[in-house]
């Protein structure tokens, strides 16, 4: 079945932040490598180092525990935290698999961004700072 | 495994405001967690309490 994002969860650290994110991309690339030599007709690529990230925009909250104790902490550490998203929330299955980055990083954050009468949201990118990349888990966790 | 209780208004681990879960979270997860506010230790009060009482034990010995 086609699928219509109505309510994805968005876990950032442990903290479910679904209900103040408004978009969501989970991105797992490869660079491509041109491969090509003499012989060939056509150019050939290969695949080379691999990015992942998770990005998304999010409406800003300063209560507490809320977007931005969650983001302005992580932003300012050196060690690595858990980011998921599971596309409908709930429990994760082989039809509602979650996308994760174990070892994720927060490399900026803009706690104020809009203009005079914008509701506050900012641009967030999660990015990978581990080997396993983007893992899709089809089995919920213990 | 630690017993904690989720603070603010948001879910934590997929635990509700208010609800209480046992979890192996690791070090570095649970400082942030407790620091930012988002679930508070239910078993510390219960080892500050047998501190307090060992405390008292140690006060009325002397």
């Amino acid at each position: 079945m086609k699928k219509v994002l109505r309510d994805v969860q968005i876990t950032v650290d442990g903290v479910d932040l679904s209900d103040h994110f408004t978009s969501i991309t989970v991105e797992d690339a490869a660079n491509e490598v041109d491969a090509t030599a003499f012989g060939s007709v056509y150019t050939s690529a290969v695949k080379g180092m691999r990015t992942a990230q998770i990005s998304g925009t999010v409406q800003q909250d300063f209560d507490t525990a809320s977007v931005d104790d969650t983001l302005s902490a992580l932003n300012d550490q050196e060690t690595t935290f858990e980011v998921e998203v599971i596309p409908d929330a709930g429990v994760i299955s082989a039809t509602n698999p979650g996308y994760r980055i174990a070892e994720a990083q927060l490399m900026g954050y803009s706690p104020l961004s809009g203009g005079v009468g914008d509701l506050s949201t900012t641009d967030i990118t999660f990015t990978n700072a581990g080997d396993a990349g983007v893992e899709r888990i089809i089995v919920p966790g213990p | 495994m630690g017993k904690y209780r989720v603070k603010g208004s948001h879910r934590f681990l997929g635990h509700e405001p208010g609800e209480e879960f046992e979890a192996d979270l690791d070090e570095g997860q649970e400082k942030r967690a407790v620091a930012r506010g988002s679930i508070s230790r239910v078993n510390k009060k219960s080892a500050d309490a047998e501190d307090t009482k060992a405390e008292k034990a140690e006060k009325e010995k002397e």
